[in-house]
């Protein structure tokens, strides 16, 4: 028997190939966002509203990852963006790998802004680096003000927490600034920008912040809408 | 259940080691585990017994050491913190603390056998 070092980061792989993905996003001069949450805080509504206020600024894509059935990637298309449905079947996350096979069919080339709605989940998404430039996560009001103490990762690494659903804070017996208080401590650094996809309150921060990030990202200067 | 994808990475890892070097099988795999990773210990070891039927790590042991989740704030110091109590600004001056350890998840060894 003999002891050999390997010092491999288990995850090796996927950066491989999420570094082959970033490659192909910045060539095609493409911003991306890797989208996630938890089911049902508002992932898909939210980018209903986002594509509703900037397609005629942004050539806009959207990668759909959910579990099973067509349902999202469906909501989206009907509002005439290219949508693209990654179906993981009983895999909980998206990977580089899958984002990777994705683009071979649907090519990003002539698009703004690409987004990747992950598979709804706190927990496994937050490991798996897809190639994104940044990574959002969609939090609302009702899941319950431990969240970023609970599931700490993911929270960590949101450049920015879109705090869905403002409109029933009534209701969801916590202030505003004990979400915030929460979501920076486990992340100091992350825009918090509270919403409601619902009312449309906080909606317009929002598409600035994402309109900046494009821009920067192109480096260009998109023309002033 | 990501455990599953993270448990086939690691008998990758080690079997492309193992068949890089010629050896016949493996013994057993170290994994250094960082506290501040979605990864759950006995979720992982429970994915690896499934995972590894049928490859050369099938009678290999996985020993995972847990890596503390250690941060650092620039006037204060180092100190350890329970991932559940993960609290970035600093209790003592308000400052920003730093992760500086607690996020690795490595294979570190691997011990092998070849055939005489």
């Amino acid at each position: 028997m003999h002891r050999v070092v390997s010092e491999t980061r288990v995850l090796e792989a996927n950066e491989r190939l999420a570094a082959r993905n970033r490659q192909l996003f910045g060539d095609s001069g493409v911003f991306v966002v890797n989208l996630m949450s938890a089911p049902g805080a508002g992932k898909t509504t939210l980018l209903e509203r986002t594509i509703e206020r900037l397609r005629d600024e942004l050539r806009i894509g959207v990668i759909e990852g959910d579990l099973m059935t067509t349902i999202d990637a469906d909501r989206i298309g009907a509002l005439g963006v290219p949508v693209f449905q990654i179906t993981t079947g009983s895999v909980c996350h998206l990977d580089a790998q899958m984002v990777g096979r994705a683009l071979e069919q649907f090519h990003p080339g002539g698009l703004d802004l690409l987004v990747i709605e992950n598979v709804g989940n706190l927990v496994c998404p937050a490991e798996f680096d897809l190639g994104e430039d940044v990574r959002v996560m969609v939090w609302s009001t009702l899941e319950g003000a431990d969240k970023p103490r609970k599931y700490p990762v993911m929270f960590h690494e949101a450049a920015v927490v879109l705090l869905n659903k403002i409109d029933l804070l009534p209701y969801a017996g916590v202030s505003l600034d004990e979400l915030r208080a929460n979501v920076r401590a486990v992340n100091p650094a992350a825009e918090l920008l509270p919403l409601s996809c619902r009312t449309g309150e906080g909606l317009e921060e929002w598409v600035a912040w994402l309109k900046a990030q494009v821009i920067r990202g192109r480096g260009d200067g998109l023309e002033a809408a | 259940m990501h455990e599953t994808a993270i448990a086939r990475n690691i008998i990758s890892i080690a079997e492309e080691e193992a068949r890089r070097r010629g050896a016949a099988r493996i013994i057993s795999i170290r994994v250094r585990l960082g506290e501040f990773r979605g990864v759950v210990p006995e979720a992982l070891t429970f994915a690896y017994e499934v995972m590894r039927i049928g490859t050369l790590a099938e009678g290999a042991n996985l020993e995972i050491g847990v890596d503390p989740l250690r941060v650092a704030c620039n006037l204060c110091g180092e100190r350890e913190m329970a991932p559940g109590e993960l609290n970035l600004i600093c209790s003592e001056c308000g400052g920003i603390l730093r992760i500086i350890s607690g996020q690795d998840l490595v294979v570190e060894s691997l011990d092998l056998a070849w055939l005489h």
